[in-house]
């Protein structure tokens, strides 16, 4: 297949679109699209400290190498990258060192924090005398030290990698257990519902997870591959399948499902504007919806 | 009635550090991958060490690598 701007030996062919593409005009149009939500939903302002959480995976090291290459000589925006060591032996020690390297390779301040150092124990030990899932802590623990140190580093963006994929399989899981709260909060510029919250944000949000995938590899982005020992086979791994499915069938309804939930999110917030007010934890002092919030309720149970 | 055309071909598939001599009866990765009942949403195609679409045609004996697309977390 040949290109669809030069003629040049093609690198992906997008079905959705109905065009092929070489290297250098997929990572063009791939970096335009990232640009025009950037712009759209102003993601990024003038005076922004932009903090990218960085896992050493392909979708946040291929955030952190965006915004440097976007922002990075402008002088009015910071970028810097935090990283979490949750103590998985042999997973997460090996994408930290991706993650320190890049950091490295663009000149960009790296900061690391452990759950070791934040709540006592690794997760390795969190799950050793635990029948404990395994995602729940680690991704309400994750969250908790993204938001905190993320605040106290003062940045004003926290930018997260996530891709097409994940997020219209956010919108499918909270729809399947009925969550209406996690469904607002999706976005590309979620609200931020306090003060005490760093603006998330996700400029990979419309592109599907195997064109970030091609670019990382195509423009030698070095990342850590493999799947967290811990993952379970849950109802994302089941839902991931379900839509692959559904694109190879009938391609153009990753984005058809995107689309219709932005145009619908709204009136989504705006109908559900007055539900679940946030307060502050009694124990901790961060920003939460509950009577105590998940972090120190978890943390009780261990 | 016209006989329907029969493409048979054996081409080295590269998938997970393994590799293995694959038979199959089509034009396109994208027909081998469903031979190999593997989702083309799921991977990265290489065809003599470049990245191709999977709709690209191949060739008796090609060198196919199948890059499986990982969920970082």
């Amino acid at each position: 297949m040949k290109c669809y701007s030069c003629g040049n030996p093609a690198v992906i062919y997008r079905k959705y679109e109905g065009r092929a593409w070489c290297k250098k005009h997929f990572s063009r149009q791939l970096e335009s699209k990232i640009k025009a939500t950037i712009k759209k939903d102003k993601l990024v302002e003038k005076g922004d400290k932009i903090c990218v959480a960085l896992s050493g995976g392909k979708d946040s090291c291929l955030t952190l190498y965006l915004m440097d290459k976007f922002f990075g000589k402008r002088p009015d925006i910071n970028v810097f990258a935090l990283s979490i060591d949750e103590g998985i032996k042999g997973y997460r020690d090996e994408s930290i060192k991706k993650a320190r390297k890049l950091c490295k390779k663009l000149n960009i301040p790296f900061h690391l924090y452990s759950f070791k150092e934040e709540f006592g124990k690794t997760m390795d030990e969190i799950l050793k005398n635990k029948e404990a899932r395994a995602c729940t802590y680690c991704g309400v623990f994750r969250r908790y030290i993204l938001n905190k140190k993320s605040r106290e580093l003062g940045a004003t963006r926290l930018a997260t990698g996530h891709n097409l994929d994940d997020e219209i399989q956010s919108i499918f899981i909270n729809n399947l257990k009925g969550d209406t709260n996690r469904l607002m909060r999706l976005g590309a510029k979620p609200v931020a519902v306090k003060k005490d919250f760093v603006n998330r944000i996700k400029p990979l949000r419309y592109i599907p997870e195997k064109e970030t995938t091609l670019y990382a590899m195509l423009n030698g982005i070095e990342f850590h591959d493999s799947r967290c020992p811990n993952a379970e086979d849950s109802v994302r791994f089941d839902v991931r399948k379900f839509l692959n499915d559904m694109e190879e069938k009938y391609p153009g309804t990753k984005h058809i499902i995107i689309c219709h939930f932005d145009t619908i999110l709204p009136a989504l917030r705006k109908y559900f504007a007055d539900k679940g007010s946030v307060g502050v934890c009694p124990k901790c002092g961060e920003p939460t919806s509950r009577a105590l919030c998940k972090v120190c309720e978890l943390l009780e149970n261990l | 009635m016209g006989r329907q055309k029969v493409n048979f071909m054996q081409v080295k598939v590269k998938i997970q550090e393994k590799i293995e001599k694959v038979e199959f009866n089509g034009e396109t990765t994208e027909d081998l991958l469903k031979k190999m009942n593997i989702n083309t949403e799921s991977v990265l195609i290489k065809r003599n060490g470049k990245f191709v679409p999977v709709e690209d045609k191949i060739k008796n004996m090609d060198e196919i690598e199948v890059i499986n697309i990982v969920s970082s977390g």
